[in-house]
């Protein structure tokens, strides 16, 4: 019967892919014990980064709010004062919320920026278990240190 | 300053270059005075406009608008008149009215009031250029002496008419020589020019009309009743230069309309200093276009200069020679322009400052090659756009000096460009 | 083409369409009524075109050069083009140039998202710069003052904030400084602004040079919910837009409202908003238990008015007394007067708490007798008494259009006036010598031949020694010319309550009244609504005997008062910005409020807090029983007051600027109201020996208060003025009731550390 032999052809052919795959090392990964890297243009978590010197950019100009398409960013700006001097020029973000559950990690907010103070980074292990963890505030936001996103402290925009 | 008597006849600079002209009895002695009390007491205002008309009399202030035609665009019905005599010359290059001034400062009283009396106001301001310090002891004492003498005040000359004269001195803008501008910082704000319509004629000082008139205009108007207008004519008629620069004998000269600049700068001036040549001179002050070798023989009127896409300006030759830089003169007359922009408009605030910018970087050899482009891109964007003839002024000469002197803003840049290896 | 256009029109073609405009129409406002967009900074619709950004350059037929719209009047035939490759270039040109110097800051500036340079820059710009020079540098900001920020560096000179000095406000409070490139915008030195409008620069602003310091950086335009609402302070009723950003409101802007207020404000209303966030806001109702104002639940507190009115009604009728109205909406004051008169049953009800007995102001309606168009275009003013700026700002704005029209101003006052230079005549003498100079008037040639004369009665006038002899004469001359009599008193919704009941009804008391009869024990209960009596009555003793002759004080308020102090319940309430209502004006117009965010903690509206007592005592109320009453009919006048006058007397003035309840809570104001002072004579201050900004003890034979001192010529010899509405300075307690002037002594005071009283 041509039936039964052309079916136990594809059978085989089968198998034999599964074969030439049995030898080769595994696609995926044994998360979260292990983790895959992200392609460097990964769009993770945000970070708001900081000059070399320490001084942070942003400025609170409130761009990344007006093109957030899911309107998950809420900013405060305030003046500096030569007392405290927190970003260049006269204006600073005095709070900086990212509502993890809203945003959809477009990336958009990163374009807007002006000064190239929010980044997306490589972090993607975002889950809490509140909501209110899950927005993001200004302290945990904003990078310890200069370059702790991972972003070059020096880049120019 | 010049002596020489190099016209036959100067029916102008007679009255400043005799000794003592600063005394009424002398200036009366020699006929001063005696056309006014004939507009005053004889001549209707209708038969002095036709005279002034007759005469062929133009503005010497710089824009040349035929004066007798001014006169008649001032309502007669209008009870509050005013004439303001425009004394702020500061158009670079330009010195006849100080030599009016301080040489007859009779001769300006009696324009003044043989305008006042045929347009009828009775009240006149000198506005003077606060520099003109001498020029104003003079002038307030002529005003004094004819005052005493019965030509100024009420009655005068014994006649209805009442002419009151105050000199004020200005605050030291260039600007405030622009007649609406001047207006504006009499009337104690910030001299900046008016939109026209409605021109001064119409409503000027305080929304009056007011005849505003160049002050060698005014002293054109006693020649004129004097000699009449058809002698007056024959005479060019006489227009006073002041010629400046790189010429033996700078100073006033009173030549008739018409004259070559090459009879101006070396038949009247002395010529060019020993062991130099003539490269190019401005006809009508800095504001005009200057003009090359093969301009020479151009004639010093109105519609000569225009074709030659200049003008008359002021009368004001400002005459460079071989030794000077062209880029140079230009940066020097921008920055005028810069300083002097009173800041109303933008292309000319904005404009000159950049333009003086541009020439600052290429003069300290830091230009580039396409600051040229540039610089014409610049003045581009300033021509026909601005409020007033002050920054109008800037492109043409700047154009001009682009086109006929481009090797040398070239040679400049590529200087710059190696000093700065 | 429209063959029949009336004669008086022109047609001219705009971009290949044909518009019909009346003769004498700019270019530029052809083609805004054609919807043609041309862009402007410099030309404001609200004055003469200036000509001077040559931003709407266009292009007309027969013409050699690029005209300006804005200057250019239209005329029959003309053909226009907005879109012309010349008009494009010119555009992009100016634009350029206007960028050179411009810094590219839009980030941290607060004009970013609402800016016409960035709008016009992405619209008309050429999209890159070929500058590459160093652009202008200027230190940023420049504070010119508690409300005002300048930033030089932003200013693209369009003149228009300067303008807006000169034409419309005439205060001249910018000007134009250095010339050409160098040219800045700003005051003599740096020193503070001096003007009551000069939020209206901020908002005429094309760029961010000039900006609020109260709203900086606090939002941007898209974070914003505007408002509309009503201006309550000084009974002009100006239109505003509350903005408001997470339930506070950040700023104030002026609503296009032409029969109102036009586009303006003054600066009490743009910068008048921050009490109501303040934190001391009342939350919970208050009772006093031993002594002590406690917190209490709104059922403890009403049960135990409830339960006292009963009780007062079981004693008799008409002992309960009912004080306020100015800080309430209509529907507050309609709510409070039927409650009183239907449900309390008493008909000693007043809202015109600061008005002394012997005055002018209590026979007669207060506000004006024409709509303030109607005024606007009278061609004679006489302010007798009345300080315009300082009391109705933004009216003096349309006296100012109209004088710019030809109109006349005369001044009668016993000051100064900021606005004297506009005065065609200005009639000064002491406070207690006014009325001869009113009587006198109807001799002025000007006045005489008004033929619109629109005299305004200010409170310095009728609340003044001679009050009722100057309402009088005030009254005989608009009949003699022909005029009309307007009776500038009254502030916030006073007309309001005016109109909505709150005055006495059959057989009721006045305020002074009132106040005499709670002293003397005629009430068992007073109750306040929108008021502060306690600072608001003239004569600082007759508060005091009130409160102490009455059993039980019931206050609404949203801070703890002076009054609320003394409460026995204080019950908090909503400030007008809370509620949705209505409010009238000086002018009669009922002006719509809306509530622009909540209020806090418990606090209620009063009309509620009514409603809730009235339901407690057996009536449920709608709000359709707002009854009418009468005005009281026109008093009498009393003789003047004779007897000696004293050599130095005290008059106290009303001021724009307070450190009241409100204002002496909004950032801004309380800079510009600075501290309490007065005004003193240089002839007087020499005498007794005051120097200028030292401390002065003001004595009378009643009270004293310490100032500062201010020697100033702004006052007349012989008289002090000093202002009400600063807290903590009873200014009110120095004088009493009295048709006579208050005689006054001024010491200086040594300096701390040396004796002080």
């Amino acid at each position: 019967m041509p039936g039964l032999l052309k079916q136990s052809i594809a059978l085989l052919r089968g198998f034999l892919i599964t074969g030439r795959y049995l030898f080769r090392p595994p696609v995926t990964v044994l998360y979260p014990e292990v983790k895959t890297r992200v392609a460097p243009r990964f769009k993770g978590r945000h970070w708001l980064t900081r000059y070399a010197d320490g001084v942070e950019r942003c400025v609170g100009c409130e761009l990344c709010v007006i093109v957030c398409p899911s309107q998950a960013i809420y900013v405060r700006a305030a003046e500096n004062t030569p007392e405290r001097q927190v970003s260049k020029g006269e204006r600073h973000a005095d709070q900086f919320q990212i509502n993890m559950l809203r945003c959809i990690f477009c990336g958009f907010c990163e374009e807007a920026c002006p000064t190239g103070s929010i980044v997306m980074g490589q972090d993607y292990e975002l889950a809490g278990y509140s909501r209110a963890s899950l927005i993001y505030t200004k302290p945990m936001l904003t990078e310890p240190y200069p370059g702790a996103s991972g972003r070059d402290p020096g880049r120019e925009v | 300053m010049a002596t020489e008597a190099a016209m036959p006849e100067s029916v102008l600079l007679r009255w400043v270059r005799t000794e003592g002209m600063a005394e009424i009895e002398q200036y009366r002695r020699a006929g001063g005075y005696d056309a006014a009390r004939r507009v005053a007491t004889e001549l209707t205002p209708d038969q002095v406009i036709e005279m002034v008309a007759a005469s062929g009399l133009r503005g010497k202030g710089g824009a040349g608008f035929p004066t007798a035609q001014k006169w008649k665009f001032i309502p007669k019905a209008a009870p509050v008149k005013y004439v303001v005599v425009n004394g702020d010359e500061g158009e670079p290059g330009t010195f006849k009215d100080r030599t009016l001034i301080e040489g007859c400062p009779h001769l300006l009283v009696e324009g003044i009031l043989i305008a006042a009396v045929t347009i009828g106001a009775r009240k006149v301001y000198i506005y003077l250029r606060r520099e003109f310090y001498r020029g104003r002891l003079l002038l307030d004492a002529a005003i004094a002496q004819a005052r005493a003498a019965g030509f100024v005040g009420e009655r005068i000359f014994g006649s209805d008419h009442a002419v009151e004269i105050v000199v004020h001195p200005g605050a030291g803008a260039y600007i405030a020589g622009e007649e609406t501008a001047l207006l504006e910082s009499l009337e104690g704000r910030r001299a900046m020019p008016r939109q026209r319509p409605p021109f001064p004629a119409v409503a000027g000082l305080y929304q009056q009309p007011t005849l505003v008139q160049n002050v060698e205009t005014l002293c054109h108007l006693p020649v004129i009743i004097g000699l009449g207008p058809e002698r007056y004519k024959e005479l060019g008629p006489p227009v006073l230069f002041s010629v400046s620069g790189a010429v033996v004998r700078p100073g006033v000269y009173e030549a008739p309309l018409g004259v070559t600049l090459r009879s101006l700068i070396f038949d009247h001036a002395g010529g060019m200093r020993p062991g130099r040549r003539f490269k190019a001179a401005f006809p009508g002050g800095v504001s005009s276009v200057f003009l090359t070798e093969a301009d020479l023989d151009v004639k010093m009127d109105p519609d000569s200069l225009r074709q030659a896409g200049t003008m008359l300006g002021s009368a004001a030759v400002i005459v460079v020679d071989d030794s000077a830089d062209m880029v140079e003169v230009m940066a020097r007359a921008v920055e005028f322009y810069r300083d002097e922009s009173c800041g109303k408009c933008t292309p000319c605030r904005e404009g000159t400052a950049w333009i003086a910018q541009v020439f600052e970087r290429i003069l300290h050899g830091r230009g580039r090659s396409e600051d040229l482009a540039l610089l014409e891109g610049i003045a581009g964007g300033m021509t026909g756009t601005c409020f007033c003839p002050l920054g109008e002024s800037v492109p043409p000469g700047l154009v001009a000096s682009l086109r006929l002197f481009r090797d040398e803003y070239e040679r400049r840049i590529a200087a710059g460009a190696t000093d700065g290896r | 083409m429209a063959a029949e256009a009336p004669r008086t029109a022109v047609t001219l073609m705009i971009d290949g369409r044909g518009i019909t405009v009346p003769k004498g129409t700019t270019v530029y406002q052809a083609a805004r009524s054609a919807g043609v967009d041309i862009p402007i900074f410099c030309y404001h619709d609200r004055m003469p075109p200036l000509g001077a950004c040559r931003m709407c350059l266009v292009e007309v037929q027969k013409m050699s050069k690029l005209q300006t719209a804005c200057t250019l009047e239209a005329s029959e035939g003309m053909v226009v083009s907005t879109t012309s490759p010349a008009v494009r270039a010119a555009q992009e040109s100016m634009l350029e140039l206007l960028l050179i110097n411009h810094p590219l800051d839009c980030p941290i500036c607060d004009k970013g998202g609402e800016c016409p340079l960035q709008d016009q820059a992405f619209r008309y710009g050429p999209g890159r710069s070929r500058f590459i020079e160093a652009k202008r540098d200027h230190a940023k900001p420049l504070s010119l003052g508690p409300v005002l920020a300048l930033d030089r560096e932003r200013c693209i000179l369009c003149w228009r904030c300067v303008r807006f000095g000169e034409i419309i406000a005439g205060d001249d409070a910018l000007k134009g400084f250095e010339r050409g490139f160098a040219s800045e915008v700003g005051t003599p030195r740096a020193l503070p602004v001096e003007s009551k409008f000069i939020g209206n620069t901020i908002a005429i602003c094309p760029v961010g040079a000039l900006t609020s310091r109260t709203y900086r950086f606090r939002a941007r335009p898209w974070d914003i919910d505007p408002v509309a609402s009503t201006c309550t302070y000084c009974g002009v009723g100006c239109s505003v837009w509350l903005d408001v950003r997470g339930g506070e409101i950040l700023r104030t802007r002026a609503r296009e409202e032409p029969e109102v207020n036009d586009a303006w404000l003054c600066d009490l209303g743009f910068f008048g908003h921050g009490y109501v966030a303040a934190g001391d806001r009342l939350t919970t109702p208050l009772v006093r238990r031993e002594g002590r104002l406690q917190e209490a639940s709104w059922d403890e507190a009403l049960d135990l008015v409830a339960e006292r009115l009963r009780a007062s009604a079981e004693r008799g009728p008409g002992r309960v007394a009912f004080l306020g109205g100015r800080r309430l909406s209509n529907e507050d004051a309609s709510a409070a007067a039927g409650f009183f008169r239907d449900v309390v049953g008493t008909p000693h009800l007043d809202h015109r708490v600061d008005a002394p007995p012997d005055g002018a102001s209590l026979g007669v309606s207060w506000g004006l007798r024409s709509s303030l168009e109607d005024l606007g275009r009278g061609d004679v003013f006489v302010l007798v008494g009345c300080d315009i700026t300082e009391e109705y700002p933004v009216l003096w704005l349309r006296i100012k259009a109209a004088i710019d029209r030809g109109a006349s101003l005369v001044i009668v006052h016993a000051k100064r006036l900021e606005i004297r230079r506009h005065a065609r005549r200005e009639l000064l003498d002491r406070h207690d010598r006014l009325a001869p100079l009113v009587a006198a008037l109807a001799a002025d040639e000007t006045v005489a031949s008004g033929e619109r004369v629109h005299v305004l009665l200010g409170r310095l006038a009728m609340d003044g020694p001679d009050g009722p002899n100057l309402l009088r004469s005030a009254d005989s001359l608009v009949r003699r010319v022909n005029g009309t009599l307007h009776i500038a008193r009254g502030r916030g919704n006073d007309f309001g309550a005016q109109r909505f009941g709150l005055l006495p009804g059959e057989g009721g008391m006045a305020a002074p009244g009132i106040l005499q009869g709670a002293a003397a024990g005629a009430f068992d209960l007073l109750y306040v609504a929108g008021s502060d009596p306690a600072t608001a009555v003239t004569d600082g003793a007759a508060w005091e005997s009130a409160r102490s002759g009455v059993g039980f004080l019931v206050v609404h308020e949203a801070f703890l008062s002076e009054t609320a102090q003394a409460a026995d319940v204080v019950l908090p309430a909503l400030v007008l910005p809370e509620k949705d209502g209505t409010v009238t004006n000086l002018e009669g117009r009922t002006l719509a409020l809306r509530a622009a965010v909540k209020g806090p903690g418990q606090a209620r509206a009063d009309r509620e807090i009514f409603d809730l007592l009235a339901a407690r005592m057996g009536v449920v109320r709608g709000h359709d029983t707002a009854t009418r009453i009468e005005p009281v009919a026109r008093i009498e006048p009393a003789a003047a007051g004779a007897g000696a006058s004293p050599s130095l007397i005290v008059v106290v003035a009303d001021r724009l600027f307070t450190q009241g309840s409100m204002a002496g809570r909004c950032r801004g104001l309380i800079e510009l109201a600075g501290t309490a002072h007065c005004l003193i004579h240089p002839a007087d201050a020499a005498r007794a020996g005051v120097t200028d900004l030292g401390l002065v003890e003001m004595v009378t034979e009643h009270a004293s208060v310490v100032v500062q001192a201010r020697v100033s010529d702004v006052t007349l010899p012989g008289q002090v003025l000093v202002h009400r509405g600063y807290d903590g300075v009873p200014v009110h307690a120095l004088a009493r009731w009295s048709p006579a002037p208050a005689g006054v002594e001024v010491r200086p005071v040594a300096p701390p550390g040396g004796e002080t009283p």
